[in-house]
This record gives structure tokens, C-alpha cells and sequence, in this order.
């Protein structure tokens, strides 16, 4: 009987590794094209200098969450302080710092204790004090009681004066024209509620004036590791559903979004892990119940560099929290699943992410253990379950290459020769375990998920350098229009 | 931002790849299925995973081995392209200057020139106008490069052709424009939008022409029926540089406008501060769509100024019922003399609205010593809090009230 089961088994693993690498081949194909053909070419330097000049653009808010970032804020803030975009204000907002993050921003920026009229159109956690900067009037600090980055969010989102805001994750970096690619957009289609771009690892990367000049590998194989993954998400899957108008997730650490949808969709929500994802969800669902015209798009031009972790605490911490957010996002909008209502959305893209995202890990420690048992028990002969590995680790590195390939059209791409042998070489050995650590990881916050809601876990910063530039002047505000019938 | 060489390649060497496994894949699945009855590991089926691993392994190999070598090239082309981009700018700033000369390549004997050199010389026509220019958009046609272009923008792949529409935007050669007008019905969106784009700076370097036949006029019937999102249509006006005007002027004077583009026209006569327009956008200060009315008060605003004869109408529109028609109405009325803006601008401040509370609050400090004497008041002793709260706001901001002071009216610890 456990024979016939285990053999039943089999034959479900082997079909869904056949179907998760074909969908994966696809979306990777499809993404590819989109960056090759529409990226490369419609929105190239020329462009974006006209636009400049001609003042096409909507300004933004960027909002920056930080709880205890003391390491990272002023660089950060800095970084965001010399993009170039002629009409942005920047919000930071301590979510209860313990942390000396408070008194850098004081010292840093100049910033002066002032009384700010705010509008509550979202609740938030009680604000206790705001400050304005006397040397870049642009940028506006928030010190509130804690209530997590979705709280904070929208306690920034209170204050944003302007029609698009950029949520961006204090430990990150923005290429100096990524909010200039990602607000065109915006311009361009009256529909468009929110824009993802591209999460570069900042790790080793040379950093001059806020900016990063140079993409260099990092030392430790854990962080190239995520060099890869980081590719793989980006360059091929999130381009790929974003063709299909079915992006689910703009990565926390830098998205762009119509406020009046925000707004309209209720802000973000607090008390979970994946604000970020569980936002854009959200935003799909309404729009689809209200039947009104929407767009959420992936544009890699906006690279936002970020830094990831560098020990295996922090990465086991940060992948066990984001995967319980998949998780918690799938359940709050289960409604969704295999639902005609929801178009592509309800049939094929959340579908997709419970069968082979939020389960994947699961399948895939169950696939380890059957092998094993499978040799042991005299049903698999080794050699077949060695050729089937084998065969499972080349589709790895073959979708990791192809990612990493399109890494090296970038004109700011890992520079060296040596670089891309590296990366080759790291898409071979992030199979000889690291890739089995995570499944696992993941597999217990699986299991995590009913007990640890909303729980993030403590993550640990190296932190961003970087110098002060001269700001773009804040203008008046400009409000959007509130309906886009015209 | 991105290398434009071998990527159309790479694509296509991904799709054979991935398309090739994708039916190694569907095989190997369909020989597991059948091969239920003998076990999933029986010998036929091991030779089929054998072959699907061989093939995933070469595919492995020949995309790395793309890509080492594409990385190795491309970094000592992108080393030799700049050699040659700074010959033949030289080379093209010479011929602008003083008339033709010999090609840098002269010695092959080509008559097609090379690409550096096309790029070369459309990095300067951005630049070089007047009689310099024209003078390289005749090398340009001497060498036939608008030919090229031009066969390429209408029949190549869709890179060649994005490639080629751009090539046209930059050296905005004038045979290029009708070409270029045809392609805004194009069945794909982004090719649509980047000859708009093209369309629109070439017009720009047009002589003006009178008569419905002119390239104006066309351009304007093609914008009219063309598929575009209002966005892309503002940013092909904006390109028009000195000769928008006339066309905004006939968009506007235009009956039967769609409200689309007349708010497309509103937003962009605002963007290029064309003042002496303000009476034609005035037009529609009264339009029974709210959102052209609210386009018509952020137009006049950005132009600073406001005709007399709407005065009345924008004042009466500080109290429209939509409230994204009051904060624009608000906002505008900052260039209303304020004897006559005050008292419609003072009650708002109690608005139900954030936005139009500070719009009034900001219109009432711009306008002179009453007004902020009014936006003073209002933050010392007006009954309401928020509009208290906006006073302040908008004095801190407009440096009329320190921190300290601040703080201190509003209560703030």
C-alpha cells in the first residue's frame, strides 16, 4: 500500500518539476523580449533627457520606513537626496526607533522640531513628532510610536503631498534616474497604479556621492548566491507575469504607486509580513470588483540596490519572514484561487504562486526525503535518482544563467570577466546545499504560519555610505486628479 | 542602460534553448507516465532522462559560452566604440563647420557608413541646428542612411524598427515625417508611441507651411485618430518646441475636440507657460466636465495669470461641489487681484477638504501683505483647528513663522 503511494507520489513530482520549469521557460522567454524590445530601446537616454527638459513627469513622495536603521538611514537618506528628478520630497519615518536613528537624522540633515497640518486619511500609530530639514526642504522626518512598516507607510502616506509615491526600504539605494524611468510610465498610461522595479544586491558595490558606481562581487558565496536569485525573480519571473498583467508582488524596497489607488484600496495593511505583496493583491482585487481600468507593471530600468544579508542568521530570518508574507497574503485573498472572477489573476496567477511558490518547499524537501527512501526501500535504482538530480541542478543553472545573462546587457553590469565565470560557477554550487537550507527554512516557516503572524525577526545592517549632494528643490504640490476619465 | 547588441540574439538563443527543453521535458514526463506499468525507473525511461541531461547540459554550455565570450567582446567593443565615436565626431563637427571632407573609413571604399558614424552624427544632430545641421543631414541622405532607416522603420523586426524610429527622431529629416505619421496607427503600442515622439521633433525643425495640406495640419488629423494614451500625446506637443503654439491653438478652437485631448491641450499650453493663450483656456473654465475645468484653473495657474473676464467664473469654481475643481480654482486664484480673491479664498479655509484648505491657505499668502495677514489671523485665532493647522503649515513653509513660533501657536511641546 505506502509502495503504490510513494509511487503515486513519484509520478506528482515529476510532473509538477516538468511544469514549474516549463512555466518558468516561459515567463523567462517573454520577460526577456519585453526588456530586449520595449526597455532598451523606447526608454532610452534621449528620451529620458527630453522628458527632462520638457517637464514631463509627475513628482513623488518617497517614503522611507526605518526601525532602527541607525546604520543605514543617513546614507541612505543622502542616496535619495541626490536623485535626479527635478519635483520629489522625501518623508522618513521612525517607527519607534530605540536606536540612536533619531538623533543621526537630527545631526545630518539640520532638522527642526515644526507642527505639520496632516491629513488622516489612513490610521496610523500615534505621530509624536515631525521635523523639517533646514538644509533640504524637501525632506520631511516622522517620529511615531511603533507599528511596523505598514503602519508606517501610511503614516507617511498622511503626509505625501504628491500624486505618486515611491515606497522605499531604508537600507536601499536608487539608481539616480529610477524614479525618473518609473514616474514616466505614469505619464504614459492613465491606468497604470503601481510600477515595480528591478532589487539589485548592494554587497561590495563601489558607492561614491550617494550613488553607486560600480557593481562589484561580493566575497562570501552567500551573498552571490542571492546575486542569482535576486536575477531570477527580476530579470525573468516578475517581467514575464507582468506581461501577462498578473504581477503579484512589488518588492518593498522600491515601487512606485498612484496614491489615490493606494488610498482608494484602503493603504497598506498592518499586521503582516508582506505588506508589500499583500498591497499589490489588494490593489488587483479592487480594481477588479470596481471593474475600473488598471495597470500594475514590472519595468527593470529602476534599479534600486539594496543590501542583502551576508550571514546565514539574517538570511534564514528574512527568508522564513518572507515566505510566511507569501503565505499570509494567499489566505487573506483565498477568494481568489481558481476563481473565474478574477480573470487570468484567479485562474492562473494565484494558482501559480500557492502551487509553486508558497508549496514549492515543501515538494521539494518531500522530494529529497522520497529519493532517499526510494533507494533505500529498492524502488529507485541510484543511478536514476543521481541522472534525475543532475537533471534537476542544470535546470537550476540553466534559468540562473539566463538571468544573469541579461545582467550583462546592462551598461552598469558586474564588469570583470572573471565576474561572470564566477557567477557561473555560483550557479552550480548554490545547489550544494545553500539552495536544500532554504526549502528547509522555508518549509518551517510553513509550518510558522499560524503561530508567528506578523512577527518580523531582528535583521542585522552593515550599512550604506555615502556624502550629500546638493537636492532638488521642492515645488509646490500638486494634486492628483481624482478620476481618469479623460 | 542597456547594451543594444546581441540582445535580440540572446533572446532568440533562450527561446531555442528553453523551447527545446521545454519538449525534452513534455517527453521525459510522457515516458514516466508510460512507463507506470514497468516502474517509473525501468531502463527505456533511464535512457530518456540520460538524453533529457545531455541536452540541458549542452544548452547549459552553449548559453554560458555565449555569454563569457558576449561579455568578452562587448567590453572590447565598448572600448573601441568609444575610440571611433570621438574620430567621427570630429570628423562630422568638420564637415558641419567647413563642408565635406574625406570619411574616416574612407579607405574601405564604403559608401554605407558604419554604425559608430551614424550614431556619431545623431548624438550631434541633437545638438547642432541651423545650417551645420542641414548640412549633416545631407551627408546623412548622401549616404543613404535615411533610406535605411526608413526601410527599416517600416518592414524590419520590431528592434530594427524601434532601432530606426529613433535613428529618424534624432536626425528629424523631413522625408522622414509622413513615413513617420503612418506608423501612429501601427497595430503595436510602442511603436505607436515612439514615432509620435519622432513625428513631433521633426515637425518641430519643419518650415511652417499655411494650408489644411501643411505638415501641421496632418499632424494634427494623425493625433486626432491615432491610438494613443493622453500622456504620450502631451509628451509629442511638449516636443514641439516653438511650434506647439499654433497647433494648441487650433486643438483648442476645435468644437468638436475630444475631451481627451482638449485636456491633453489645457495640461500642455500650462507645461510651456504659453501666456498669451490664457483666454482660450480660459474657454473652458466653465466646461461641464470637471476635470476639464479643473485643467483649464491648473493651466491658468501655471500660467500666472488669469484673464479678467474669468475671473468671476474661477471665483465662483473656488466653491465648486467637485473637490478637485476647488483646489485648482484655489490655487489659481493666487493671480486674482485680492480684493476680489480674498473673500472667496478666506472661507475655504475650513474646507472639508486637506488639499483645498492648503491650496487657499498658499493662494491667500501669495497675495501680498492682506493676504497673509489674513493666513496670520487665521493661524492665531480662527475656530476651526484645522484651518488653524494649514495656517501655520503654510507660514512655516512660506518663512513667515519660525519653529519656535510655530510651536508655540499650536501648542506643540
Amino acid at each position: 500500500m505506502w509502495r503504490t503511494l510513494l509511487n503515486g507520489y513519484q509520478y506528482v513530482l515529476l510532473i509538477y518539476f516538468s511544469s514549474l520549469n516549463v512555466l518558468y521557460a516561459l515567463f523567462s522567454c517573454i520577460g526577456l523580449r519585453a526588456i530586449v524590445v520595449v526597455f532598451a530601446r523606447e526608454f532610452s537616454q534621449g528620451s529620458l533627457r527630453d522628458l527632462l527638459e520638457r517637464d514631463v513627469y509627475k513628482p513623488v513622495s518617497i517614503l522611507v520606513p526605518a526601525h532602527n536603521e541607525e546604520v543605514s538611514i543617513v546614507g541612505s537618506v543622502q542616496s535619495l537626496l541626490a536623485l535626479q528628478f527635478p519635483e520629489f520630497e522625501i518623508v522618513v519615518v521612525s517607527d519607534g526607533s530605540e536606536d540612536e536613528t533619531m538623533t543621526r537624522l537630527i545631526e545630518a540633515f539640520a532638522l527642526a522640531e515644526q507642527p505639520w497640518a496632516t491629513r488622516q486619511d489612513l490610521p496610523s500609530a500615534h505621530v509624536r513628532r515631525t521635523f523639517r530639514s533646514l538644509t533640504h526642504p524637501n525632506l520631511i522626518v516622522v517620529d511615531k510610536d511603533q507599528g511596523g512598516k505598514a503602519d508606517s507607510l501610511n503614516a507617511g502616506l498622511n503626509m505625501a503631498r504628491y500624486p505618486l509615491f515611491a515606497a522605499v526600504d531604508a537600507d536601499s539605494m536608487l539608481d539616480g534616474e529610477a524614479i525618473l524611468r518609473a514616474s514616466r510610465l505614469f505619464v504614459e498610461d492613465e491606468t497604470l497604479i503601481g510600477v515595480g522595479g528591478t532589487i539589485r544586491p548592494l554587497n561590495a558595490a563601489v558607492v561614491e556621492e550617494g550613488r553607486v558606481t560600480e557593481a562589484r562581487i561580493p566575497k562570501k558565496w552567500l551573498e552571490r548566491f542571492q546575486i542569482l536569485e535576486y536575477a531570477r525573480a527580476f530579470f525573468t519571473g516578475r517581467a514575464g507575469w507582468s506581461h501577462f498583467k498578473s504581477l503579484l508582488i512589488i518588492s518593498g524596497a522600491f515601487g512606485l504607486f498612484r496614491r489615490t489607488a493606494v488610498l482608494e484600496a484602503g493603504g497598506f495593511r498592518v499586521g503582516t509580513v508582506a505588506e508589500d505583496m499583500e498591497l499589490v493583491v489588494r490593489l488587483h482585487r479592487h480594481f477588479i470588483e470596481q471593474h475600473k481600468p488598471y495597470n500594475i507593471r514590472f519595468t527593470p530600468d529602476p534599479i534600486c540596490w539594496s543590501e542583502v544579508p551576508s550571514d546565514l542568521g539574517t538570511l534564514r530570518r528574512q527568508r522564513n519572514r518572507w515566505h510566511r508574507g507569501l503565505w499570509e497574503t494567499l489566505w487573506i485573498h483565498k477568494r481568489m484561487l481558481f476563481n473565474p472572477r478574477y480573470g487570468r489573476l484567479g485562474l492562473v496567477a494565484v494558482p501559480y504562486f500557492w502551487i509553486f511558490e508558497a508549496l514549492a518547499p515543501v515538494v521539494e524537501i518531500s522530494g529529497y526525503v522520497l529519493v532517499g527512501i526510494g533507494i533505500y526501500a529498492g524502488f529507485l535504482s541510484p543511478r536514476f535518482a543521481i541522472l534525475f538530480v543532475v537533471l534537476a541542478v542544470l535546470y537550476g543553472m540553466l534559468a540562473s544563467q539566463l538571468a544573469a545573462g541579461i545582467e550583462t546587457f546592462l551598461s552598469n553590469r558586474y564588469p570583470r570577466l572573471r565576474d561572470r565565470a564566477l557567477l557561473f560557477l555560483a550557479a552550480f554550487l548554490e545547489f550544494v546545499g545553500y539552495r536544500q537550507y532554504l526549502a528547509f527554512q522555508r518549509t518551517i516557516a510553513t509550518a510558522q504560519v499560524p503561530f508567528k503572524r506578523g512577527q518580523w525577526g531582528k535583521m542585522h545592517r552593515k550599512g550604506i555610505r555615502g556624502s550629500t549632494q546638493t537636492p532638488a528643490p521642492a515645488e509646490e504640490a500638486e494634486p492628483e486628479r481624482t478620476t481618469a476619465s479623460v | 542602460m542597456w547594451r543594444r547588441y546581441g540582445d535580440a540574439f540572446y533572446t532568440l538563443l533562450t527561446l531555442a534553448v528553453f523551447g527545446f527543453e521545454t519538449i525534452a521535458l513534455g517527453g521525459l514526463s510522457l515516458s514516466f507516465l508510460l512507463g507506470g506499468a514497468t516502474g517509473i525507473a525501468s531502463t527505456p525511461v533511464e535512457g530518456i532522462l540520460l538524453g533529457v541531461v545531455i541536452s540541458t547540459a549542452s544548452a547549459l554550455a552553449l548559453l554560458g559560452l555565449y555569454l563569457l565570450s558576449y561579455h568578452f567582446v562587448s567590453n572590447l567593443r565598448d572600448r573601441w566604440q568609444i575610440e571611433q565615436l570621438d574620430k567621427w565626431t570630429e570628423w562630422w563637427v568638420g564637415l558641419a563647420l567647413t563642408g565635406p571632407g574625406e570619411p574616416v573609413d574612407a579607405g574601405s571604399g564604403r559608401r554605407r557608413l558604419p554604425r559608430v558614424a551614424v550614431d556619431s552624427v545623431l548624438s550631434l544632430l541633437e545638438a547642432v541646428k541651423g545650417e551645420e545641421g542641414d548640412r549633416l543631414k545631407e551627408a546623412l541622405a548622401g549616404h543613404g542612411v535615411d533610406h535605411w532607416f526608413l526601410r527599416r522603420a517600416r518592414a524590419g523586426h520590431l528592434t530594427a524598427r524601434l532601432d530606426a524610429i529613433e535613428g529618424l527622431g534624432k536626425a528629424r529629416l523631413p522625408q522622414a515625417f509622413d513615413p513617420l505619421l503612418g506608423l501612429l496607427h501601427h497595430a503595436k503600442p510602442v511603436v505607436r508611441r515612439m514615432s509620435a515622439r519622432a513625428a513631433a521633433v521633426t515637425l518641430a525643425v519643419l518650415p511652417p507651411e499655411p494650408g489644411p495640406d501643411s505638415p501641421q495640419a496632418r499632424f494634427i488629423q494623425a493625433i486626432k485618430h491615432a491610438d494613443l494614451q493622453p500622456g504620450v500625446v502631451q509628451e509629442a506637443l511638449l516636443l514641439l518646441e516653438t511650434r506647439a503654439g499654433p497647433i494648441l491653438r487650433e486643438l483648442l478652437a476645435d468644437p468638436q475636440l475630444s475631451d481627451s485631448l482638449h485636456w491633453v491641450a489645457l495640461e500642455t499650453v500650462g507645461r510651456l507657460g504659453l501666456a498669451d493663450m490664457a483666454d482660450q483656456v480660459a474657454a473652458s473654465s466653465d466646461h461641464p466636465d470637471p476635470e476639464l475645468r479643473a485643467a483649464s484653473f491648473r493651466c491658468l495657474r501655471r500660467l500666472g495669470s488669469v484673464p479678467e473676464t474669468a475671473e468671476a467664473t474661477l471665483l465662483h469654481a473656488v466653491g465648486d461641489e467637485v473637490d478637485f475643481v476647488r483646489v485648482q480654482a484655489a490655487h489659481a486664484a493666487a493671480f486674482v487681484p485680492a480684493e476680489a480673491a480674498l473673500p472667496a479664498l478666506e472661507p475655504r479655509l475650513e474646507d472639508a477638504s486637506w488639499w483645498v484648505r492648503r491650496a487657499a491657505a498658499a493662494s491667500l499668502a501669495r497675495l501680498g501683505e492682506l493676504g497673509v495677514a489674513t493666513v496670520k489671523r487665521a493661524a492665531e485665532s480662527h475656530p476651526d483647528k484645522a484651518a488653524r493647522e494649514m495656517a501655520v503649515q503654510i507660514l512655516l513653509e512660506a518663512d513667515e513663522l519660525t519653529p519656535a513660533a510655530a510651536r508655540l501657536a499650536t501648542g506643540v511641546a
